[in-house]
């Protein structure tokens, strides 16, 4: 059992409490012709003269069991850990002049378990086959950012199509926002007057960006010095806001768009009196809300996946090897990495490719190099 | 022992270090290369080249007065279809809350206790008012005394206040501004509207205090009058006292970037615009329009085909997605939608076109208006030939090559004389024609005076509910995801956050 108590500020850049002045590049000519400097002060972050340090608080109680001659072990771990004045930056109004401001958000708790259980199931002097299994779960609410008030937010990063990431008081943290569907009281899809879909009223939150169970499983076989193992991984319990997928819908390229392509796409729902919707909007119009209506329901997913990460194969030829010779050990590996994606719930994209990668913009996609797989050999001489 | 004084000078050293550094933590914690703060005036030029229009403001306002329009669906969406693009209805709020007024705040903050600086904060001040002035006219309410305060006040979340209670200060702020204006203190020549000029500046002040004035005729004629009455004497005195930005390769205008960047092939003269001037015969048609005859795609767009002859322009009718133009098109015998007339992009929309913020010829049609109203002496006509020919002469400034010849001025007054029966269409009518390339003032006199009577855009998917015209632009997404509880308060007291929601002086 452990406890521990640690501040940072390392978010912060030096000097973030100042606004600091330049001159543009280029000059520009008053009415006589002379050229004139411009400028102003840069950034587009407020400063914020009141910021603190942030904290974080852990108490994590540990188990390390060894049984039956060490052929079963379990290592497990809980925790639990307060952060306090997190330094993030949030979004404020563009009619402030400024994008966004440094601020201590509050505080927020990270409760997880960690595991991991390594079994040696065979273990005889020709063969050995040892599983182990690793995973955790892992679960962070903000409890409170200026104030404890549920559902009081900030922006912490926008996509670069339409879509945000918000920190939401009492949900979990990197709630991935934006406008969804509008429904009535009963349930049913609203669309207008066109036949197109309305957009929610205010934002939608539409889940965590963060996963909550992540782990792996490897099994691992040895017979005569013929080695053979693969690794099976997962991340499960997320969301994501798919930039591909936006841009595939919005352009007639998704294959949600081919219904009513002739005639128009008469939506399931209701229109704003309540009535049955009957009227067909282009397919285009219809799909476009996506990005016109900045509209995003249709391109959130489920960022879960099971994939088969790792196979390997290999053999020990050091027996091979005639004595006298100053090598001590040669081992050939064939690894295969990331053979395949056993499941997914994102079309056209692998859920761990992104575009670009930032503690902001966690879970907003936008189209990136797709992954690949990959097939080498690896010789393994010890001298 | 050697180890010994080694280890005891290391923890002096150490000590010796504690010390000093607690001493000159506050030079440690001053970053001596950047600098905080610059002359006021170079932040005054940073804010008045942020007045030129987005590129976006063609989606929008230049579309809703049916000047250019375009086919094409997706990022252009807007005006053409009178459909509710979000990305393109906050532009105006982004550029000029993040630049213009976040650097004219900074300038009447850092005059404060500057009096040789007075004038330049008097220049601010006008600045500012137009800013204000042309976003309320867009959203109706916004954040106006809590707005663009993030720096000096830390207002990170501003409150909204009512276009009602806005319109009275900004009057306030420019007869303020104008009376405060007086000889003495730093020549301001590094300004580059008009290099210091206070005569000018005044001239400006009061131009703004004829066009303010003049947008409440609606809601509240008598508060008009007395502003536009009090104000007229001052006013623009020739073309000389434009309000205009000279853009260059830098700072480039916004509508010209844009049409001669990825939009090239995409925007094209409204018909209703095209044929109102070849009507009349009008000689800016030849000077603002070109055709490349018998383009059959953008790349065929070439000089050699080119017209700028007034018979040969042909206008984009409003309400076609590019599927739809293409008939049209081929009924009027055109090879393609890239055949339809164009806002000449060597000339009138070049990269470095300038831009008409304020101008003479639109103050003296304000002018002849209020004059038909009795509420400022003179004769209509006079105000009315006097802002027709005004426009005509300012066309040369946009490029040599659309300087109309004096004689067809003349010959375009005597066949188009000011008609008093019809003045107040005549009137705005040509204001119209006067404000081309000024979306934003296009579009808010088109909703006070109802002028000129446009058919409404047929496109068969809008999102207008009631009304015939977009009558506001829609609030920032990010406002209602960042500043919720403020913003959902002015929805509250406005109306819808749609584009049928009309603002507080466009009274039905």
């Amino acid at each position: 059992m452990a406890y521990a108590e640690v501040g940072s500020d390392t978010d912060v850049s030096p000097y973030s409490d100042v606004l600091f002045y330049g001159i543009n590049a280029n000059l520009f000519a008053n009415p006589s012709g002379a050229l004139q400097p411009v400028g102003g002060s840069s950034g587009s972050q407020l400063p914020n003269p009141t910021l603190k340090p942030m904290r974080t608080s852990e108490t994590e109680i540990g188990l390390d069991l060894r049984m039956f001659n060490n052929r079963v072990r379990l290592d497990l771990a809980v925790y639990n850990k307060i952060t306090q004045d997190q330094i993030v930056s949030a979004t404020i109004s563009d009619a402030s002049s400024f994008v966004n401001t440094l601020i201590n958000s509050g505080e927020s708790r990270n409760q997880g378990i960690e595991m991991l259980l390594d079994l040696d199931i065979v273990k005889t002097n020709n063969l050995t086959w040892n599983f182990v299994v690793n995973g955790s779960y892992n679960k962070t609410k903000v409890l409170s950012l200026l104030t404890d008030e549920p559902g009081e937010n900030i922006r912490v990063g926008s996509h670069v199509f339409n879509g945000f990431l918000h920190h939401v008081v009492g949900e979990e943290l990197g709630q991935l926002t934006g406008f969804g569907y509008r429904f009535d009281a009963q349930g049913r899809q609203i669309f207008g007057g066109n036949g197109v879909p309305l957009r929610s009223t205010s934002l939608v939150y539409f889940g965590s960006a963060l996963p909550k169970w992540v782990g792996g499983f490897t099994n691992g076989f040895n017979y005569k010095g013929v080695n053979f193992s693969f690794l099976i991984d997962f991340k499960l319990g997320h969301k994501m806001m798919s930039g591909t997928n936006f841009n595939a819908v919005r352009h007639g390229l998704h294959k949600i768009t081919l219904p009513g392509r002739n005639g128009g796409v008469v939506g399931v729902g209701v229109n704003e009196q309540g009535e049955t919707n009957t009227v067909a909007a282009g397919a285009q119009t219809y799909w476009e809300v996506v990005r016109s209506q900045q509209l995003v329901e249709p391109i959130v997913y489920d960022a879960g996946y099971w994939r088969l990460r790792q196979i390997t194969l290999g053999y020990d030829l050091t027996k091979l090897i005639p004595s006298g010779l100053p090598v001590t050990s040669v081992v050939l590996n064939i690894v295969a990495n990331n053979v395949a994606l056993l499941k997914k719930w994102v079309p056209n994209i692998d859920p761990e490719t992104f575009g670009f990668s930032s503690d902001n913009v966690v879970g907003l996609e936008s189209t990136g190099v797709p992954s690949t797989r990959s097939l080498g050999f690896n010789l393994n001489v010890k001298f | 022992m050697k180890n010994l004084i080694i280890n005891y000078s290391v923890i002096l050293l150490m000590l010796l270090f504690t010390a000093s550094c607690d001493k000159g933590f506050d030079e440690l914690n001053t970053n001596e290369v950047d600098p905080t703060s610059i002359d006021p005036a170079f932040i005054l030029n940073n804010a008045s080249l942020g007045l030129s229009h987005p590129g976006g403001s063609l989606v929008y306002d230049i579309g809703i007065v049916q000047y250019i329009v375009s086919p094409n669906s997706g990022v252009l969406t807007g005006a053409n279809f009178n459909q509710d693009n979000r990305n393109s209805t906050e532009g105006m709020w982004v550029d000029y809350y993040r630049t213009v007024i976040k650097h004219t705040r900074d300038v009447i903050a850092r005059t404060e206790d500057l009096p040789e600086r007075n004038n330049l904060r008097q220049m601010a001040r006008i600045v500012q008012a137009y800013a204000f002035m042309v976003l309320t006219d867009a959203y109706g309410d916004i954040p106006y005394l809590e707005g663009g305060k993030g720096f000096t006040d830390q207002l990170v979340l501003p409150k909204y206040d009512t276009q009602q209670s806005i319109y009275p200060d900004l009057i306030k702020e420019l007869r303020e501004a104008v009376s405060s204006l007086t000889a003495g203190g730093k020549s301001e020549t590094s300004e580059v509207f008009y290099g210091g000029d206070l005569e000018k500046w005044k001239r400006l002040g009061n131009s703004l205090l004829v066009r303010a004035g003049m947008r409440l005729s609606k809601v509240d004629p008598a508060q008009a009058q007395q502003i536009v009455s009090a104000a007229a004497a001052g006013i623009m005195q020739s073309n000389a006292d434009n309000w205009v930005i000279k853009h260059d390769n830098n700072y480039r205008n916004g509508y010209g970037a844009t049409l001669n960047g990825t939009e090239a092939n995409n925007y094209y003269l409204v018909s209703s615009f095209v044929d109102f001037l070849k009507n009349s015969n009008d000689p800016r048609l030849s000077a603002i329009a070109l055709r490349y005859v018998g383009a059959k795609s953008g790349p065929e767009q070439k000089v050699d085909i080119a017209s700028r002859e007034a018979s040969v322009q042909v206008g984009m009718p409003m309400g076609h997605d590019n599927n739809s133009i293409q008939g049209v098109a081929s009924n009027l015998g055109l090879a393609s939608f890239y055949d339809f007339s164009q806002a000449d992009r060597s000339r009138v929309c070049k990269v470095d076109a300038p831009l008409f913020l304020v101008t003479y010829a639109q103050t003296q049609l304000l002018l002849a208006e209020a004059a038909m109203r009795g509420w400022v002496s003179g004769a209509a006509d006079t105000y009315y030939m006097n802002g027709v020919r005004a426009h005509m002469e300012q066309m040369a400034d946009f490029d040599a090559r659309s300087e109309i010849a004096a004689e067809d001025v003349d010959a375009y007054l005597a066949a188009n004389p000011f008609d008093g029966g019809n003045g107040m269409q005549q009137i705005n009518d040509q204001y119209w024609v006067a404000s081309f390339l000024n979306g934003p003032e296009a579009w808010a006199n088109f909703r006070r005076s109802g002028y000129p009577q446009l058919a409404p855009n047929p496109f068969p998917s809008q999102d207008l509910s009631g009304e015939q015209f977009i009558r506001r632009m829609t609030y920032p997404s990010a406002e209602l995801g960042v500043n919720t509880a403020n913003v959902n308060e002015a929805i509250a007291r406005q109306g819808p956050d749609i584009l049928d929601t009309r603002v507080w002086w466009d009274k039905k």
